[in-house]
């Protein structure tokens, strides 16, 4: 909270997650938007930021804010796939400044980790966010849960695999660091 | 709904987490309260309460105070 009134000055009143409910599920968008849905009839006033689309630094899911007596609780719902990002996200920020979550580069980016930098390093964890969005867009397109086998006939199986190939290519430059020792 | 408290260090990743009950959630929370002030010099220390059905359901919504960067990605 501290860092927080410190990165975006405000009265403490008008911060909207002091309170803060986290919803993880294994889901399609589909299902995302159907919670959201269920929230935002539930509450109000209530407030939706959906980060999917647009995300913030790499960052996706879908944020309720809703008031609940005199305080805003902000409701986080995220796809399984989401989660693990976000989680693996704040790790790395434990260990080379919490600033990479708002745009900023790493602590000491030119460092050498492996044969690679850590701002190389960062740019292929944002771009497994961009991999996991496609292939759960495609997912929620064909109806078609990401993590199912084959794709049912008829489905458009060129544009899934190239996203599942996509994430394994991202995923792999990831694990890649991780083998060589990479201390994170 | 039991309440758990986490002191988390960023940089060494260790975790201290104890539990308490539903009717002990303002004992949690003076708690907590006590343990921000003791640790507010070092930025690297989050002191946090987070309510949860079990530990086990905290370990997935939390992960990241419980796994390194290579067993999120293997937990893929």
């Amino acid at each position: 909270m501290h860092d927080k009134l410190r990165r975006q000055p405000t009265k403490l009143s008008r911060i909207q997650d002091i309170a803060g409910v986290r919803i993880v599920q294994d889901m399609d968008l589909n299902e995302q938007d159907a919670i959201v849905r269920a929230l935002t009839a539930e509450f109000h006033p209530v407030r939706v930021t959906d980060r999917r689309l647009v995300p913030s630094f790499g960052y996706r899911a879908v944020h309720v804010v809703v008031r609940v007596g005199r305080c805003w609780c902000e409701i986080q719902v995220r796809t399984s796939q989401q989660h693990l990002w976000a989680e693996i996200v704040e790790r790395l920020a434990d260990r080379w400044g919490r600033q990479i979550r708002y745009g900023g580069q790493p602590d000491d980016p030119q460092r050498e980790i492996a044969d690679s930098t850590r701002l190389e390093f960062w740019n292929a964890v944002i771009a497994i966010s961009d991999a996991v969005h496609r292939i759960e867009e495609v997912a929620a397109n064909q109806n078609f849960g990401i993590d199912a086998g084959e794709a049912p006939e008829g489905l458009d199986r060129v544009e899934i695999d190239e996203a599942r190939q996509r994430l394994r290519e991202v995923l792999a430059v990831l694990v890649e660091f991780l083998d060589r020792g990479v201390a994170l | 709904m039991p309440q758990f408290l986490i002191v988390y260090n960023q940089l060494t990743g260790e975790v201290d987490l104890r539990e308490y009950g539903d009717d002990a959630r303002d004992e949690a929370l003076e708690r907590r309260f006590a343990l921000e002030l003791e640790h507010r010099l070092d930025p690297h220390i989050e002191v946090v309460l987070l309510g949860a059905r079990s530990e086990a359901v905290l370990h997935r919504t939390h992960a990241r105070y419980f796994k390194t960067v290579r067993e999120l990605v293997d937990s893929a």
